[in-house]
């Protein structure tokens, strides 16, 4: 498990506090069995609809989990899977594991909760008359089936063999369905479970949704993990961050997510505390490799990997809430390697190169990224290329990289589940996907993906190791298609009596009955 | 400036000089003119014929109206199937599907958005005449007619509040500007109500907030209501649901919600209100009666209440053409201030290229600035002390 | 009275009577010299950034107005941001009035079926939310300076286009134009010719009041994260990517702000006071009239009729202020 502890060094390093993480996990022992105060927390969306299978968006799943519990949870990468409801899962043969759930687990109605919901859930997740657009998140499209063997296990077959279950589960993406009761929604249509009350099995329950203002949610008493720490939730719909900033220094709201950097010594100044963790999105330079692009010679995209003061990015324009990437892999991500660094800052070599592109190159990227690009714009002029800078809404700017129609574009990839393994190769490197258009640097190498394919089927810890560590070199200073940049943190602001918040790399706020307001 | 060409004669040319400095003849056209905006002959305005005259007015009007929505319908529409993104693409983001692209494909199909454009065109066609206006695509498939249904109100208020602002605002210092004429009160009064209309919007917004809701904490930064108040909903609109059924605290915290985005809004308003009422004021200020007003030694409010009752009425059809621009002013407030009406339903629906929400807003909103110019017409007709006179010696 | 307008010396005289006005064209016209000598005056170059010296408040040693969050001097910004409001600015007014005037003179002069067709385009034009319009614009265009003046002004024509066709159709029945016609002049020589001049005062007004909703239509594009590209300095971008730091680096946001503020509203006050000039309507236009005009003002407003429905710029139509969202 060296990988493991070297990920979690790796992450103190970057700023987060995992004592945060430990603290967290022990006061639940201590968690007040009375649930006081309200926590206003004011963020940028409206979770758009209540049911917890008909949306793609991560803020409308934090909305629907803070009341309804999962199998599972996904906790930074790394860090392996965390059973919720699931107490233990058993892999019966090559495709079948029966998954045991916790006794005593109650509704908010006060049902206990059994493997009929578990069942039911899926079911209905799969149904093609639900027409669910999460059907086939993750490996979901290769279950067989989910079935009922007693009152607390369920059953699920899968049409391929997917490993032990901590690899299988994350992938086959158990992990990210809320668990919904078998009676209650059973009997609603589509149309009314949109926006009737959810009836689940989380920490809160629904109170009241006014869309675009607020959702306003009470604890739940007979929470299975012990009753939440603060007695009601609202969460306030505020789009533009100056204006969220401003609640919560006039003191109207507790909390406030995203936060950038824009604001993070404003926030300092006023004694407001800030929950800060490593992200798991990679920011990167993409480069069309593809005939015609400058990009397309591999010297031209290694002096480009040598070319961009990263530090200075981290440390000035992040003011240190961003990690310098050195490698295709990500921080926590499979394959990554704290020791392995190809590339060290070398502006006289880059300019060698790079002095030679003299087309006109136009660099795409979104809002959010204008500082980062505009600096390495001026970085690359200075070089005596010709680059500008294109700002684009997201819509815009995704429909132009999709269409392989750039030449430099700061992009990101998430990688939420920590996994190299599976979404995150598919959708930027193999070349089974360049016909549909999802690998937009247009790079792909046969080699790679025969390598890859191995590496699926390799089952010693030891040797995947090493094919894994081989793909992310070859990705890194071999092939080049990307520049990785750096990886942002996430950052919660709050008020100083806010207590026992943890934030996730993913931007998921897990353990919110954890949470208390001590005036 | 130029020559008169043709080879016309001298005294010709100079008729021409002098007919053309002459104020405006009102000609044959001129009342067409005056029809179309104020169609009732005031002395028409008696029995049968009265009436078909008023009703052949407003169906001409109506129909336009079609015309007109027909049109825009048809601009949004193809505005938004040009611009780069797609709605679905959007949705799934990422995605850690094993196959992202056939799980788009068949979302893609249950939107209906593999159909061919013309159809797509007439499903929205008949949506608008069915008054159904569609499902959002990212929102779990809200009807939009839901989604306007909470927007519209909310917007109707703070757009009312704003222009009630703007007047407050306005009122004083036109008339202050048409007494003081010419003098350096009139031009600094002028420039006084400008200064909302030349700040960008959300600049405006944003000191306001910082000034007022953060280092002065007077009002909430921002939102519709504090967050333990509930008001019944009648008509959607917080605050006359509040007075509606006698919630006062739900009154006063909406109505405290409602001060700084009306003021941005408001301010930026009142520059053209000045400028509209202050040339009314200034033509009613020249004429007879208030000479005559001021012969009798009648005082100066009285005579600038007077003044005042003779210029509104222009001020008002001026309001209804302002309608349009307040409503779209409220994009960029809307927005600014978390206060979820047209205009912020607006942006939202742009960003996720959520295209029947977008047209949806886009049409109800034509609608409206149609609509609401139609009333000022109306109510300019009803107001104008003139057309009252007219009407009484008619009789 | 066309003589008159087109004698400088006038125009100084009128000019000089009010210190308002003089200081509003003062202002104006130092922009556009900043706007054209900004690769002289600016101290530095506007991309250039030393990142080590980000936020520095003004006054710091070499940077007038502080510096930006990636070390960019915001003086140098400011005077390159001149050139693309600025030039922006009157390149829009300029074609927009173009556009305008000529649809709005052919929609008067025409009359008949040409007319409704392209007053129902106004009314959808001016119904429709104009930023939508314009975000959807420079979606599909992309960005750039050329795409976002094309924009502008395809979503600005009607502002002219009414108030002018209005005009034209009181003047088209005119006893001048009437002969003109009769002597067979050709129609675009009794539009261009005839017509036209007699709608300059108009036409001058509201181009002055649309140099000022532009600019403010520059920053509303920039807030909603549209425009031109990142490196192009503009006082409308300049003020969006500041006003997150309103609190701490005050000198981002209030320095393009006070620069908009100045030039909108000098464009708005110079407005205002060329339409007092021309207004027929206002007994002071050109600052003297005589006892006959004034008794037939006073006729002619106390007429049984209703207002004349003359689109005085402000009653008309919307004028280019609209835009402002």
């Amino acid at each position: 498990m060296s990988f493991l502890r070297s990920a979690v060094k790796h992450l103190a390093l970057a700023g987060a506090s995992l004592a945060l993480l430990a603290s967290a996990a022990s006061a639940q022992d201590s968690a007040p069995r009375e649930p006081k105060g309200t926590l206003t927390i004011g963020w940028a969306w409206d979770p758009g609809t209540m049911d917890p299978q008909m949306h793609r968006a991560r803020f409308t799943q934090i909305i629907s989990h803070a009341m309804r519990d999962k199998l599972y949870y996904l906790p930074p990468p790394g860090l392996g899977l965390a059973p919720l409801v699931a107490e233990d899962v058993e892999q019966v043969d090559d495709t079948t594991y029966d998954l045991k759930l916790r006794q005593g687990v109650k509704f908010h109605n006060g049902d206990e909760l059994t493997s009929e919901d578990v069942v039911y859930t899926f079911e209905r997740l799969w149904d093609p008359a639900t027409k669910s657009p999460r059907a086939s998140m993750g490996n979901m499209a290769n279950v067989e089936s989910a079935e009922v063997v007693d009152r607390y296990t369920v059953r699920f077959k899968t049409k391929v063999p997917f490993g032990p279950p901590n690899q299988a589960i994350p992938g086959l993406n158990f992990a990210a369905q809320e668990i919904m009761n078998k009676k209650v929604d059973g009997a609603r249509t589509l149309e009314e479970t949109r926006t009737a009350a959810p009836m689940g099995v989380g920490p809160f329950k629904f109170v009241e949704w006014t869309p675009n203002q607020r959702v306003v949610m009470d604890a739940f008493l007979d929470y299975w993990q012990g009753a939440p720490g603060v007695e009601r939730i609202i969460w306030r719909t505020i789009p533009e961050e100056a204006t969220r900033v401003a609640e919560l220094l006039s003191g109207s709201v507790d909390m406030i997510y995203p936060v950038t950097t824009d604001f993070v010594d404003q926030l300092r100044a006023a004694n407001m505390k800030l929950e800060i963790v490593p992200g798991s999105s990679m920011r990167m330079l993409q480069m069309n490799v593809r005939e015609g692009s400058p990009f397309a010679d591999p010297e031209v995209r290694r002096a480009m990997n040598v070319a961009i003061d990263k530090d200075a990015i981290a440390e000035h324009i992040y003011r240190g809430l961003a990690v310098v990437a050195r490698q295709v892999s990500g921080i926590g991500q499979e394959g990554y390697n704290p020791d392995y660094d190809p590339f060290t800052y070398d502006p006289e070599a880059a300019k060698a190169v790079l002095s030679k592109v003299t087309k006109p190159i136009e660099m795409l990227t979104v809002p959010m990224f204008e500082l980062p690009a505009q600096f390495i714009a001026e970085q690359l002029r200075g070089y005596g290329m010709n680059v500008s800078t294109k700002i684009m809404d997201t819509a815009a700017f995704n429909a132009a990289v999709e269409a392989g129609d750039f030449d430099l574009a700061l992009a990101f990839a998430g990688y939420g589940t920590g996994e190299f393994v599976g979404a995150y190769y598919n959708n930027h490197f193999e070349c089974s996907r360049l016909a549909t258009g999802r690998i937009r640097t247009g790079f792909c190498s046969e080699d790679l993906d025969r390598k890859y394919a191995e590496l699926r089927r390799e089952l010693d810890q030891a040797r995947w190791q090493e094919k894994m560590d081989e793909i992310n070199r070859e990705l890194t200073e071999v092939h080049m298609p990307w520049v990785p940049l750096f990886i942002e943190a996430e950052v919660w602001a709050m008020q100083p009596h806010v207590q026992g918040f943890v934030g996730s790399s993913t931007g998921q706020m897990f353990d919110l009955h954890k949470v208390t307001l001590e005036k | 400036m130029t020559g008169f060409p043709g080879g016309a004669a001298a005294d010709q040319k100079a008729r021409f000089q002098e007919s053309r400095d002459r104020p405006p003849v009102r000609d044959r056209e001129n009342r067409e003119l005056e029809r179309s905006r104020f169609p009732v002959k005031p002395e028409r305005l008696r029995g049968l014929e009265g009436n078909f005259v008023v009703w052949r007015f407003i169906a001409k009007r109506l129909l336009e109206t079609a015309v007109v929505v027909l049109g825009v319908s048809v601009i949004v529409f193809v505005l938004l199937r040009i611009m780069p993104g797609d709605p679905v693409q959007l949705l799934f983001g990422e995605g850690d599907d094993a196959d992202l692209a056939a799980s788009r494909e068949m979302y893609r199909q249950m939107l209906g958005l593999d159909r061919p454009l013309p159809v797509q065109y007439l499903i929205f066609l008949k949506e608008i005449f069915t008054l159904h206006l569609g499902n959002s695509l990212v929102r779990g498939g809200e009807p939009v007619i839901q989604m306007v249904g909470r927007a519209l109100p909310l917007t109707i208020e703070l757009s009312i509040f704003a222009l009630v602002i703007g007047l407050l605002i306005a009122i004083p210092v036109a008339v202050l500007c048409a007494l003081k004429q010419n003098t350096f009160w009139d031009r600094g009064g002028t420039g006084f109500a400008l200064i909302g209309a030349s700040m960008p919007n959300f600049w405006q917004g944003i000191l306001l907030i910082m000034f007022l809701a953060v280092w002065m904490p007077v009002f909430p930064v921002s939102g519709v209501l504090a967050q333990h108040i509930t008001i019944e909903r009648i008509t959607g609109a917080p605050f006359t649901d509040a007075v509606l059924t006698g919630n006062w605290e739900g009154a006063r915290s909406a109505f405290m919600h409602l001060v700084l985005p009306a003021t941005t809004l408001g301010t930026t308003l009142s520059g053209q209100f000045v400028r509209v009422l202050r040339s009314s004021l200034l033509e009613v200020k020249h004429q007879e009666f208030v000479h005559a007003f001021r012969a009798r030694g009648i005082g100066e409010p009285t005579i600038v209440s007077h003044l005042l009752h003779n210029a509104l009425p222009t001020t008002v059809v001026i309001i209804g053409m302002r309608i349009g621009m307040l409503l779209s002013g409220t994009i960029v407030i809307e927005t600014l201030f978390a206060y979820p009406g047209m205009g912020f339903l607006l942006v939202q629906g742009i960003n996720a290229r959520d295209f029947p929400v977008v047209q949806g807003v886009v049409v109800l909103l034509t609608v409206l600035v149609v609509l609401s110019n139609l009333i000022a017409d109306i109510i300019h007709a009803w107001l104008d002390p003139r057309v009252k006179l007219a009407y009484q010696k008619g009789k | 009275m066309q003589a008159v307008i087109s004698s400088i010396g006038f125009w100084l005289r009128q000019i000089a009577k009010s210190p308002l006005i003089a200081l509003s064209f003062i202002v104006l016209l130092a922009m556009v010299i900043v706007a054209i000598f900004a690769p002289q005056i600016a101290p530095y170059s506007p991309n250039a950034q030393s990142i080590a010296f980000r936020l520095l408040p003004p006054g710091s040693d070499g940077y007038i107005l502080g510096t930006d969050q990636l070390g960019r001097d915001v003086l140098s910004r400011l005077i390159w941001g001149a050139r693309l409001s600025i030039g922006v600015g009157f390149a829009v007014m300029v074609l927009t009035a173009v556009v305008g005037v000529i649809l709005g003179i052919i929609s008067g002069y025409f009359g008949g079926i040409v007319d409704s067709v392209i007053m129902r385009l106004v009314d959808m034009w001016l119904a429709f939310p104009f930023l939508l319009l314009a975000i959807a614009l420079v979606a599909v265009l992309g960005q750039g300076s050329d795409k976002l003046i094309f924009a502008l002004v395809l979503s600005g024509w009607p502002a002219f286009a009414r108030p002018v066709r209005g005009e034209i159709l009181q003047l088209r029945e005119r006893e001048y134009v009437l002969s003109a016609k009769v002597l067979g002049v050709p129609p675009l020589s009794v539009m261009f010719r005839h017509l036209l001049p007699n709608v300059m005062p108009t036409i001058l007004v509201l181009a002055a009041l649309d140099l000022g909703a532009t600019i403010l239509s520059l920053a509303a594009l920039a807030f909603l994260g549209l425009g031109v590209d990142a490196e192009t300095a503009s006082w409308g971008g300049m003020l969006a990517s500041g006003r997150n730091y309103v609190a701490t680096a005050w000198w981002l946001s209030t320095f393009p702000g006070l620069v908009i503020f100045a030039v909108v509203m000098a464009s708005n006050l110079i407005g205002d006071w060329l339409r007092d000039l021309f207004d027929p309507r206002s007994p002071f236009r050109l600052g003297s009239i005589s006892a006959a005009a004034r008794k037939r003002l006073a006729e002619d407003s106390s007429s049984s009729f209703p207002r004349p429905a003359r689109p005085e710029p402000g009653t008309g139509a919307r004028p280019p202020h609209d835009r402002k969202a």
